[in-house]
């Protein structure tokens, strides 16, 4: 029976291990252990020759947020049009499969520039974010952002979305919008903190 | 023939796996954002509350 199951539901079980262990990470002390001994790590940040232009510089810092926000506007239009897709309410004349697909390759590009810039901004203020705890919670959203969308949302919807029980696809795209809100509105929180 | 039905098979149990496991995440993050924000407005509400009565 345990068998059966671990061999016809390897992904259900991953997933419920992945949320598992993000809870254990946020909540169950297991951050509190981790976090003293990353300050060195986030001292050294600011020691690179990004956290340098960074932090001298105020017109690169500018230039790279600037360009960060403009990622994250692309990933938040691709997060929009494909799951208000999936929910029936925007682009209804154009089929399910074509909006996920090439909003798929869109989201992917829009995060790889957030990726990259957020690593440059936060070279430049790391002391700062090591001790805002709105930070931890931004990477928290993120990492379980991205494992939602290339682990749980796109093997789903690789599938023929009509053969798809609607429930599941309407809620995949309701968490998919809550969890990249999330990161966009700790993102700005952080501009707003220390 | 049998190949055709075990492969269809396979798809099949692929694909409830796939539409269980979204489920399971889909309802963590929906209750999860839902209790999150809850709070957050409830502790901005008692803060006003506190401030200006």
């Amino acid at each position: 029976m345990i068998a059966t199951m671990f061999t016809s539901y390897p992904r259900t079980l991953t997933a419920v291990a992945a949320l598992l262990a993000l809870l254990t990470l946020a909540y169950g002390g297991a951050m509190d252990a981790v976090y003293p001994s990353l300050l060195t790590v986030f001292e050294w940040l600011e020691t690179t020759w990004f956290g340098v232009i960074g932090k001298t510089w105020g017109a690169a810092f500018a230039f790279v947020e600037a360009v960060h926000l403009l990622g994250l506007a692309l990933l938040g239009g691709c997060v929009l049009a494909g799951d208000g897709r999936l929910l029936g309410v925007v682009l209804t004349d154009v089929p399910m499969q074509t909006v996920v697909e090439r909003t798929h390759r869109v989201f992917v590009f829009g995060l790889s520039i957030c990726l990259a810039t957020g690593i440059f901004m936060a070279c430049g203020v790391a002391t700062k974010i090591y001790y805002l705890p709105v930070y931890w919670f931004k990477m928290l959203a993120l990492s379980a952002g991205m494992l939602f969308h290339f682990q749980v949302r796109r093997p789903l919807l690789s599938h023929d979305i009509q053969s798809l029980n609607p429930v599941v696809v309407k809620m995949v795209a309701v968490a998919s919008m809550l969890v990249w809100f999330m990161v966009a509105a700790t993102g700005r929180w952080i501009g707003f903190s220390g | 023939m049998a190949d055709d039905t075990n492969s269809e098979d396979k798809d099949g149990v692929k694909m409830k796996d796939d539409q269980a496991a979204a489920l399971v995440v889909a309802q963590a993050f929906i209750v999860f954002s839902a209790i999150y924000w809850f709070t957050q407005i409830e502790s901005v509400r008692e803060l006003l509350q506190l401030a200006y009565g």
